[in-house]
């Protein structure tokens, strides 16, 4: 139908049709395209100098991180022409691989899942490393949409939510266990921001936020790692040779930065002073080199992103889009606002990395099948526009395909209330 | 079970998201803003003082070099051997290592193995490692540590002129003793240097920041002939082990520009070894100790009254045996050192020529009578500095007057004051170049630029200069001159011993004595005015006399110069 309906319209330039993107998704993938090349030519920054000091290979990191751009890439354009509902059959498998890479680190030998800093994140196969928590915000994210769209109303009610509390709650617990308390709380508000927009009551999901603090607090009460994380947070100056070590480098990096930088290339704190300066806080580097103005930009990204990418979530067609647009932006916004607050000293340090930017194989692949579900869904809610619908109004909401969605008098009395 | 949510509430839902997302980012970014501009240049200093290293890079110290174009003091680069103890991968081997190339005691290597067993950060193994040890350490690419450029004072003659060069600090490498320290500013460059960014954990030198180069010192020039200087401090050591003196000490001087050729004492000093370096051997004694000059001193007397026209050579004097003077209630005797049973007719050059301590008297007698015998000792530059560039030089000491009859009748003969080697020195030169009274200085020139000498001042007419030269020459040559012993071959000598006894207890010594000769050459056209003094010859008995001792090291020194410097007869 939509192949028959372009020669008959005039309306559509023959550019918008080539291309088939709305304006918001070119400038979201311009986004994007724009943060990955940052991140290659910062990662490149942070590692080659001191490769060159100790004699390594300058473009040893930065060719792998090139090779994965490459490859999301693919998986983004693969994820862009993917019938939406593909996607909802591929949220099972997808979720049973992810869980079953997450036992997999619990019960793998080291050799498999190596404990590197205190935390077991890592399956190593072959030279390749795998971020199993990665790979479970994604089938999360997936397998939530897909429940919406199997039943728009399973959001509605406590009872509803409570297989995807149950997963939930699972992947948390095992992301937890790593330990990984920073992406695990990312998996446990990527649900929330779903629900929420699903209609989760908001009793139900205040009660639910309720538990989760209290059993973030009680993690926390336990964990002397977690601790340790939590009072170098609090003052880094107090032992900034000790725990707070890289929180404090991190602020040196950004302070002796200032607003212009001390220029691309020419920061000091890459050379060993700054742990994990490539991939975790590549946003120090970013702003000692290009000061404030560099990471304010990259921030600015990162808004225009969230902005995007709700925006093509409320003018998706379905619950089914909508809930899949929600939890991509919201798995990549709140990635990005948390290592950025890691960097700043405004959150505990976890090893969230900066999506797209920092160095990483299986963060950058899965942010970038994100946005590719982002743009493929602003895909289909502008072939809904391009048929005389416009999302968001009634009409639309009644002519589109969603079979869920339908208005009704008492909702819009609460919204005239509200 | 209830309805799915209405577009228009999950709409309203999503845009509370935006609200959210906008809230976030700019909460973080106005905590980056609070980073990036009002906690800057905190955190900027915090990141320097982690980053930056300072390196100081000493300047070349100035050179000294003789007249005869030799090295006297100069600057030998080194390389500073400096471990890191952080980085060092395995002290023992580490230690090994170092010790193997640059040797040292086993208390050294303990010091250096726990040290760097400790990771201290700034460990010295070697502040002046030579070029080649340190060539092939680097070979060896010891993981934590690092060379810097530094160099050491050498004294490329040893003890040569040692006390006139003097020596430095071996830690702020500034002059403490002689021209090191006189002529400190001048010497020292302007250290350069360059601030260091390390690699945190692999310790190497990544960045170099604000180089800046060292500015070498100002190179000098001395008067000094090193080659005689050498040869006059080995006939004073020889001399005073034959004599088994306390110390010697001579001069060697142009007489017509005060151009110091040697100046020297023994015992020697030899900066380039601290362990064993004499500090009490650092002065120069021929400008810091003043001495009694003794019957050397009777030229000036006797100038004086030659200019002042109240005798000549040739007046005749009726010279007692013993001079008698009413000294605190007593009478006493003066006599001359060649004890004569009754009175004598000499002439004035007779005097001199005997030494006659009362012949001596009878002439001053004639000035004192005027009150010009202080004058003249003024004008002679006695009891004032000759002006030297030197440091710590001594003024002497002129009793004041009105002078009692003890000090009216020794003063002639050279008791009762004391005045610097040098100071005799230049006196003598005054005759020797007709009358002029030069300022002597070792600093010939300095970067190139020859130093500014006072212009000579005169003192006595060249008739005056002329019979006093007359008069010394019959010192040397006559038959009965006290300075037969200085007579250098084939040269006409002009000069005048003097022997005074030292005050031991308050008292003149009668077996404790200064043994001088004070001469100048060719005496009819002199080059070179030279000094000699040993102090306390044959303590124990034995030959002490200036002719006995003085004169022939005169004669060995001057033979030797004259020849070097290649002055006709």
């Amino acid at each position: 139908m939509r192949v028959e309906c372009a020669p008959v319209a005039p309306r559509p330039s023959p550019r918008t049709r080539k291309s088939s993107l709305t304006k918001d998704a070119r400038v979201l993938f311009g986004l994007v395209l724009f943060l990955v090349s940052f991140g290659i030519v910062m990662i490149y920054s942070a590692t080659s100098a001191q490769a060159i000091v100790s004699g390594g290979d300058q473009f040893g990191i930065v060719s792998r991180q090139v090779l994965y751009a490459g490859l999301g890439m693919a998986l983004l354009w693969a994820f862009t022409h993917m019938e939406t509902t593909a996607l909802a059959r591929l949220a099972r498998p997808a979720m049973a691989v992810a869980v079953v890479l997450l036992i997999a680190l619990h019960v793998a030998p080291p050799t498999i899942a190596p404990t590197i800093g205190g935390a077991t994140r890592w399956i190593v196969l072959g030279g390749f490393q795998l971020q199993p928590s990665e790979v479970a915000k994604l089938a999360l994210i997936m397998w939530i949409a897909s429940m919406v769209a199997r039943d728009p109303r399973i959001t509605r009610s406590a009872d509803g939510l409570k297989p995807i509390a149950l997963v939930t709650a699972l992947l948390a617990v095992l992301i937890v266990t790593e330990p990984d308390l920073g992406t695990a709380s990312i998996v446990v508000a990527i649900a929330f921001a779903m629900v929420f927009v699903g209609g989760a009551p908001i009793k139900v999901l205040s009660a639910a936020a309720g538990v989760c603090v209290a059993l973030a607090g009680l993690m926390i009460a336990v964990s002397p790692y977690q601790q340790s994380r939590i009072v170098s947070f609090l003052n880094p100056w107090k032992d900034q040779y000790g725990g707070a070590f890289q929180a404090a480098q991190a602020q040196i990096a950004l302070g002796s930065g200032g607003v212009f930088g001390r220029g691309l290339g020419n920061g000091i704190e890459k050379y060993n002073y700054l742990p994990e300066a490539h991939t975790d806080m590549i946003g120090a580097i970013i702003g000692e080199e290009l000061g404030l103005i560099g990471l304010a930009i990259v921030i600015m990204c990162f808004v225009a992103i969230g902005v995007l990418g709700l925006r093509i979530a409320r003018t998706s067609t379905t619950a089914h889009q909508r809930i899949l647009a929600v939890g991509a932006t919201t798995m990549v916004c709140l990635q990005g606002a948390i290592n950025i607050a890691q960097v700043i000293g405004a959150f505990p340090i976890t090893g969230v990395p900066l999506p797209f930017v920092s160095y990483g194989g299986t963060n950058l692949l899965v942010s970038l099948m994100a946005i590719g579900i982002l743009i493929n869904i602003s895909k289909q809610g502008a072939h809904a526009t391009r048929r005389g619908a416009r999302p968001g109004t009634q009409s639309g909401d009644r002519s589109g395909r969603n079979r869920g969605t339908r208005q009704t008098g008492p909702r819009d009395r609460r919204r005239i209330a509200s | 079970m209830a309805r799915p949510i209405a577009r228009r509430a999950s709409t309203r839902r999503i845009q509370l998201l935006v609200v959210l997302v906008l809230v976030l980012f700019t909460l973080l970014l106005l905590r980056a803003a609070y980073l990036g501009t009002v906690r800057s240049s905190w955190l900027s200093a915090k990141a320097d003082s982690q980053h930056l290293i300072r390196v100081n890079e000493p300047a070349e110290r100035g050179a000294m070099m003789s007249t005869d174009g030799l090295f006297l003091a100069m600057d030998t680069p080194t390389v500073q051997i400096i471990a890191d103890g952080r980085y060092v991968k395995n002290a023992l081997r580490t230690t090994d290592r170092l010790v193997a190339v640059l040797g040292g005691s086993p208390k050294r290597r303990e010091k250096l193995l726990s040290d760097l067993s400790a990771r201290k950060a700034y460990v010295v193994v070697a502040p002046n490692a030579s070029l080649r040890d340190a060539r092939v350490l680097k070979r060896m690419k010891i993981d934590g540590v690092v060379y810097r450029r530094n160099s050491k004072r050498t004294y490329p003659l040893g003890a040569v002129a040692g006390q006139v060069l003097g020596f430095t600090n071996l830690e702020t490498r500034a002059g403490v003793e002689g021209l090191e320290a006189r002529l400190n500013t001048r010497l020292t460059g302007r250290d350069g240097g360059f601030t260091e960014v390390q690699d945190m954990r692999l310790g190497q030198t990544v960045r170099i920041l604000n180089e800046r180069k060292s500015v070498a010192g100002q190179s000098v020039e001395l008067t000094i002939h090193a080659d005689i200087q050498k040869q006059v401090e080995e006939v004073l050591a020889a001399t005073r082990t034959k004599y088994k003196a306390k110390s010697a000490m001579a001069i060697i001087m142009d007489p017509n520009n005060g151009r110091i050729v040697a100046m020297a004492s023994v015992p020697r000093m030899n900066a380039n070894n601290r362990a064993t370096l004499d500090v009490t051997a650092s002065q120069v004694r021929a400008i810091t100790d003043p001495y009694e000059p003794g019957s050397v001193f009777k030229v000036v007397t006797v100038a004086g009254a030659l200019e002042e026209g109240l005798t000549t050579p040739s007046t005749m004097y009726t010279v007692p045996a013993k001079f008698p003077f009413e000294f605190e209630g007593r009478t006493r005797y003066i006599t001359d050192a060649h004890k004569r049973e009754s009175a004598e007719d000499m002439t004035t050059t007779d005097i001199l020529q005997r030494s006659s301590n009362v012949g001596t008297i009878l002439i001053s007698q004639r000035l004192q009578k005027r009150d010009k015998l202080r004058y003249w000792m003024d004008r002679f530059g006695f009891g004032q500095k000759t002006g030297i560039d030197l440091n710590n030089e001594s003024d002497g000491d002129l009793p004041k007057t009105p002078w009692d009859d003890g000090r009216r009748y020794n003063i002639p003969f050279g008791q009762g004051l004391t005045a610097t080697m040098l100071q005799q020195t230049r006196a003598y030169a005054a005759i020797a170049n007709g009358g002029l009274l030069v300022t002597p200085h070792v600093v010939a020139a300095i970067d190139g630029r020859a130093s500014a000498v006072p212009s000579p001042k005169r003192i006595i007419s060249t008739r005056t200069a002329a019979q006093l030269t007359g008069i010394m020459r019959t010192v040397v040559e006559a038959s009965t001159g006290t300075g037969g012993l200085a007579q250098i071959a084939n040269y006409q000598v002009a000069g005048k011993t003097g022997t005074s006894q030292k005050v031991i207890n308050k008292r003149y010594s009668d077996k404790h004595f200064q043994a001088s000769f004070i001469g100048f050459v060719p005496a009819k056209n002199p080059k070179l005015v030279i000094a000699v003094m040993i102090d306390d010859p044959s303590p124990n008995g034995g030959p002490h006399t200036a002719a006995e001792v003085a004169a022939p090291a005169f004669q060995t020194i001057g033979d030797y110069a004259l020849g070097r410097l290649g002055i006709a007869p």
